[in-house]
């Protein structure tokens, strides 16, 4: 008793009739390092924004020192020593480093004038205890993201903090860094800190967790001894199949046709000198931590960036990229990262989602011809297998897999040449992510689209593609058959960050 | 000396002094006394508004209510006096209209909490109401013969310059020490409270600001009534100035400060300026519109005057960042957290 | 995963049809209409002052229309009655210079088809000049429009030198001010026009469509390979025109032309789309909400001069009041659609 930290008892959280936490419970000790996992939608996200206050539960009792609460305000928790670390890091864009680092400390000493000089000392004082240094008086805007990321973990290591949510940390860190983070992380174990780590990473659990907890479909699923884990259970646990994806290997792969092709490709402060060349029947993979370039690349790729250097060829053919309409007209389509604001236009129908990219070729006399519109919408639906009642449903309205197989409705729409997708089965239900997956071999074996799949999953990139680039810092690192690593050996490549000096 | 090349006020600055050699070359006219002290006397009642509408738009919200607020105050205020015939210290009328403006401010500030509806329609919905109200209830009229306290206030100068070139001599109003104190109040709010720093992050992010835990419907209700507030004052400064009471006179200024604050580098998406900008687009704007006259430029060619140093102003800062948006920013290619030396390694 | 939940839609829903704001708004023109009617059937029931209410809805009306177009664009244009006067100011003049003496009939008619023409391409310049800040220059459109308008407002004051152009060719308001068929006045057909047009476009043409898209997403507007900048421009230039409609209007109604007509009529458009229910934000808009909205207003205003009592002072308290009533309606309106959704939020 003494040495539970904070606990939770069936624990609930309603969104309009669904049920984001069902009954949930969870217990923390003092000092322990707990790792929470789960599919994206198991609930993982929700239980963590309950605990910090910025959501009161729809039931259950969260106990803390003895002393039980309904629900948290945020000021409380942050009162009761819960630091949460978000995933987009909360920080201020608009402020210095300094003051980003420095606020926590401001608010929760219900400080009404600032210190400057206070202000820059905690900084520079919580930099040093993780050793990092960045310059104080820099604008959070201008930093790198892995950068911003060191920053908001700074900011949350400081005082009275007794239990420190991270969601996904280390997403955006090469190899060392996650070294170092581990070696804080372990540092205010010592301390007595409690620290509760959100990963859907087996390599994490098994590193650094004492005990890991798995969420699905906002049910807890089983906690445990992080010892007590192996990768075939893991998968198990967060998925409740025991699906097991083959290799991705094309029966033929055509040399002699080249579909889409990039020489040199050089972008400011970008990346540079990018070649690669796709074969019909290929997929490629594009892989590198947040932060290498492989946004940047795909976007310039699509003409949301035009590149300073370098040519690209489609089937063959030289074409100039400055805008997304050179790139649609060039047959060349872009499934985006973040499907909510960059795929999606949420308040519109899922037709009218379906059919926007190529509009223009659904006109009868200059009219939109609403009969095509539905048709084609239809088409799309179907063979994508997307759920959903009405073609005029909004598209608010269906589950994140849906929604990205409309996106990818959308641009099949256009009958592309080079379809480029940037991470897309992110948020995504195991059985739709399957569905794409599924789809895209198809359509590679077709052999009449160059597919690039560029994504940070590490095994969806293994899985589905037959060849895998590493992209870091902008540029190109390595080049492998799928069939020639497995997760852990493509991991190690692609964490391997700076070289070390020998 | 890198860093205040690449700040924004001090091209504003630049811009500021460069405008003045073309005015003073072409007539002679610019660097003198007492073109400096009708400068300084034409930029309090603009100076004032626009400190108040960097606070709005920093953080992240719009007021276009606020020559309405202003108008409502001054009138209700001296109207007040002159049926009261009060003839107590003067300082009363600041701080009544002040009260009023704060109240109607306030207002604001709740609407756009509670409700969260888009700060503009939300002002230009109340902007009318406060000038309806004024207009139709009080059946506001123009009061030229003002109550004695506020008449001899008018009559108070600081000092008075004299241009013997031109026969013609300028006073600066005892009003004016109201504007550096209003600039120094909202600096030192802004930089040294972390009411100010709130400001700045609801701006910045509104939503870490929530998770940080700021009380964020507080901060924009202070927001909106400190701006209704100064509105209030600066009516009555207004009428001070004037030496008389017209009901309709600052309509249309808050374009003009916006526009000016905006040129001075706070930014209407919010998050960033400072009062120092502030105060140069003001002065800017100010210098423009006074100097036309100088450069004998007709009167009625003046707004489109102003209109397209406006538009010219407002377009470079947008196309920056327009271009900005186009390029990626941060430095991929180059390796970016600096290594530290391995004698200040952190040993864990 | 927990798949979202739609609920079938009530008995009552069924009733009032797809188009529920329409019909909210039909329900409250006929309220409205009733009150008139019974306070004062002397007056608010005569043909004249039916005609009165036709004849001067369309100044605001078309107004009213350009102001949709560039809401839903995710915009605003503030410029609106800048470049009527402009527009106004400027045919007016063309009007009185290229008018012959004793010109007959048909000549006559001939230069106001040009004065009107000319109108029309100066709104439809100051539209391409909003335009350029907001699409080219990146200048936010309440700025970009604000700042147009002080432009072009500017412009018309040096123009005009502060005066107004006088001694028009009678020709203007003698077609403008005449009822067809006895009971129409021109003014309703030329609104008529403009709201058929802005309606086939946002229904039925790919420009329409593309615009609710750019607002309803402006980013993935851009990222589906739409033409964002060609869309914006389409869009303020049709607003300028429209706007540009309206500057003639006017002038026809004060058989002059100034450069402070119609001040009020930036808000009142703003309030006509916020009670027609366009969402300020941008993606929706519809030409019926807009049309009922205009009609349900101008039967207040007129309602209100029927009131001596009341002075035209309390017009802008009550739309000012109207506004924000409506808008604290829609949004609560809107939480209330939104749990009805089921949304997963995660």
């Amino acid at each position: 008793m003494q040495n539970t930290l904070l606990k939770i008892e069936n624990l609930s959280k309603v969104f309009g009739g669904v049920r984001a936490l069902d009954a949930v419970s969870l217990t923390i000790n003092k000092g322990e390092i707990h790792c929470l996992a789960g599919e994206n939608g198991s609930g993982k996200s929700t239980l963590i924004k309950v605990v910090s206050g910025f959501y009161k539960p729809e039931g259950g009792v969260i106990t803390i020192d003895g002393k039980q609460y309904g629900s948290l305000s945020i000021t409380n928790a942050i009162r009761l020593g819960i630091q949460v670390i978000y995933q987009d890091f909360s920080i201020f864009p608009n402020l210095t480093v300094a003051e980003n680092i420095a606020m926590n400390y401001e608010l929760y000493n219900r400080k009404k004038l600032v210190s400057w000089s206070k202000v820059r000392e905690i900084a520079q004082e919580s930099m040093n205890h993780i050793g990092i240094s960045i310059p104080l008086e820099e604008k959070v805007e201008n930093l790198s993201v892995a950068d911003k990321q060191l920053v908001a973990i700074a900011r949350s290591i400081l005082y009275n903090a007794r239990l420190i949510i991270m969601d996904e940390p280390t997403s955006a860190l090469t190899r060392k860094e996650v070294d170092k983070l581990f070696r804080v992380v372990r540092q205010l174990q010592s301390e007595g800190v409690s620290i509760l780590f959100v990963s859907h990473k087996l390599d994490e659990v098994f590193e650094i967790a004492d005990k890991f907890t798995v969420l699905r479909n906002g049910k807890l699923i089983v906690t445990d001894d992080a010892q007590n884990i192996d990768s075939e259970k893991f998968i198990y646990y967060m998925t409740g199949r025991k699906i097991e994806e083959e290799y991705y290997v094309p029966e033929v792969i055509d040399q002699e046709h080249t579909l889409f092709e990039v020489r040199n490709l050089y972008l400011k402060n970008g990346f540079e000198g990018i070649s690669f060349a796709i074969h019909a029947g290929e997929i490629l993979g594009i892989t590198g931590l947040l932060g290498s370039g492989r946004t940047e690349l795909a976007k310039a790729l699509f003409g949301l960036y035009t590149i300073d250097m370098g040519s690209i060829y489609v089937d063959g053919e030289e074409v100039q990229i400055k805008t997304p309409q050179d790139a649609i007209r060039h047959r060349i389509a872009y499934v985006p990262e973040d499907r909510l604001t960059e795929g999606l236009f949420l308040s519109q129908s899922v037709k009218n989602n379906l059919v926007v990219s190529h509009i223009d070729a659904l006109l009868r006399w200059g009219r939109l011809d609403r009969r095509r519109m539905d048709a084609q919408a239809a088409k799309w639906i179907d063979e994508l297998a997307i759920k959903v009642h009405k073609l005029e449903d909004p598209i608010q309205t269906l589950s994140g897999g849906n929604q990205q197989k409309a996106v990818l409705g959308k641009w099949l729409g256009t009958s592309p040449r080079v379809l480029i997708l940037n991470g897309p089965t992110v948020g995504v239900d195991i059985g739709s992510k399957f569905d794409i997956h599924a789809f895209l071999r198809e359509l590679a074996a077709r052999a009449e689209m160059a597919i690039i799949i560029i994504s940070d999953d590490i095994s969806e990139v293994l899985k589905n593609c037959n060849r895998i680039l590493i992209i870091d810092k902008g540029r190109i690192t390595g080049e492998y058959a799928n069939t020639e690593l497995n997760e852990h050996s493509l991991m190690q490549r692609v964490t391997a960050g700076e070289v070390e000096e020998a | 000396m890198k860093k205040i090349l690449r700040r924004n006020e001090f091209y504003i600055a630049l811009t500021i002094l460069l405008l003045g050699i073309i005015i003073q070359t072409t007539s002679g006219q610019f660097f003198t006394a007492n073109n400096f002290v009708d400068l300084a006397r034409s930029l309090i009642v603009p100076g004032m508004l626009c400190v108040g509408v960097m606070m709005i738009l920093v953080s992240g919200n719009i007021d276009v209510s606020f020559p309405a607020i202003s108008m409502l105050s001054m009138y209700a205020v001296v109207k007040g006096f002159e049926i009261t015939g009060y003839q107590g210290p003067v300082f009363a009328a600041f701080i009544l209209s002040g009260l009023i403006g704060l109240f109607l401010g306030a207002i604001n500030g709740i609407l756009a909490a509670w409700l969260k509806l888009p700060t503009l329609i939300i002002t230009l919905g109340t902007g009318s109401v406060y000038l309806g109200f004024m207009q139709g209830v009080l059946k506001s009229s123009v009061i030229s013969v003002l109550p004695k306290p506020i008449a001899n206030l008018s009559k108070a100068y600081l000092f008075t310059v004299h241009n013997a070139e031109l026969g013609v001599s300028s006073s600066l109003s005892v009003m004016f020490v109201l504007l550096p104190l209003a600039a120094l109040s909202v600096a030192l709010i802004m930089r040294y409270t972390m009411l100010g720093r709130g400001i700045y992050a609801i701006g910045g992010d509104i939503i870490s600001a929530q998770r940080a835990g700021f009380r964020v419907p507080w901060i924009q209700i202070f927001v909106f009534s400190f701006m209704g507030a100064l509105a209030g004052v600066v009516g009555m400064t207004r009428v001070t100035l004037t030496g008389m009471c017209q009901p309709t006179t600052l309509i249309g200024i808050e374009m003009t400060c916006i526009a000016s604050v905006v040129l001075g580098g706070v930014r209407i998406t919010g998050g960033h300026g400072t009062v120092t900008g502030a105060l140069l687009g003001a002065l800017l704007l100010t210098m423009i519109s006074n100097s036309l006259i100088l450069l004998g430029i007709p009167s009625y060619w003046t707004k489109f005057a102003t209109g397209v140093l406006i538009v010219v102003g407002i377009g470079i800062t947008a196309y920056q960042a327009l271009r900005a948006d186009r390029r990626v920013m941060a430095n991929i290619l180059q390796s970016d957290a600096k290594p530290i030396p391995n004698g200040e390694r952190d040993h864990a | 995963m927990p798949s979202a939940q739609v609920k079938a839609p009530s008995r009552l829903q069924g009733l009032l049809g797809r188009e529920p704001d329409i019909t909210r708004l039909t329900i409250m023109l006929i309220v409205v209409y009733a009150a008139m009617a019974l306070l004062r059937p002397g007056i608010f029931l005569t043909k004249d002052y039916t005609i009165s209410i036709l004849y001067l809805f369309p100044e605001y009306g078309v107004l009213s229309l350009a102001m949709m177009l560039a809401l839903i664009s995710g915009g605003i244009d503030l410029s609106i009655v800048a470049v009527a006067d402009l527009a106004g100011i400027a045919s007016c003049k063309l009007l009185v210079a290229a008018m012959p003496e004793d010109a007959s009939l048909p000549v006559a008619t001939l230069v106001l088809l040009v004065a009107v023409l000319f109108a029309v391409l100066i709104g439809a310049i100051c539209g391409a000049l909003s335009s350029t800040l907001i699409a080219i220059i990146g200048i936010p459109p309440m700025l970009a429009t604000l700042g147009s308008a002080d432009l072009i407002l500017g412009l018309a004051v040096a123009i005009t030198k502060g005066s107004s152009v006088k001694n028009l060719p009678p020709i203007l308001s003698d077609v403008v001010n005449t009822n067809l068929l006895g009971v129409i006045p021109v003014t309703t057909v030329v609104f008529a026009f403009c709201a058929i047009l802005v309606s086939y476009l946002l229904t039925q043409s790919s420009y329409g469509f593309k615009l609710v898209m750019l607002g309803s997403n402006k980013v993935a507007s851009r990222y589906a390979g739409l033409h964002n900048t060609k869309i914006i421009f389409q869009t303020y230039i049709l607003s300028g025109i429209l706007s540009s409609l309206s500057g003639v209007l006017m002038c026809a109604r004060f058989n002059s032309a100034r450069s402070d007509f119609g001040t009020s009529y930036t808000l009142q458009a703003l309030l006509v789309c916020v009670l027609a229910g366009v969402n300020p934000k941008g993606g929706y808009g519809k030409v019926k909400g807009v049309v009922l909205a205009i009609l349900i207003l101008q039967i207040l205003s007129s309602g209100f001069n029927m009131f001596p009592t009341i002075s035209n002072f309390y017009r802008n308290l009550i739309w000012g009041l109207v506004l924000l009533l409506i808008m604290v309606y829609n949004h609560f309106s809107e939480r209330h659609q939104a749990k009805k959704m089921a949304i997963k939020i995660k």
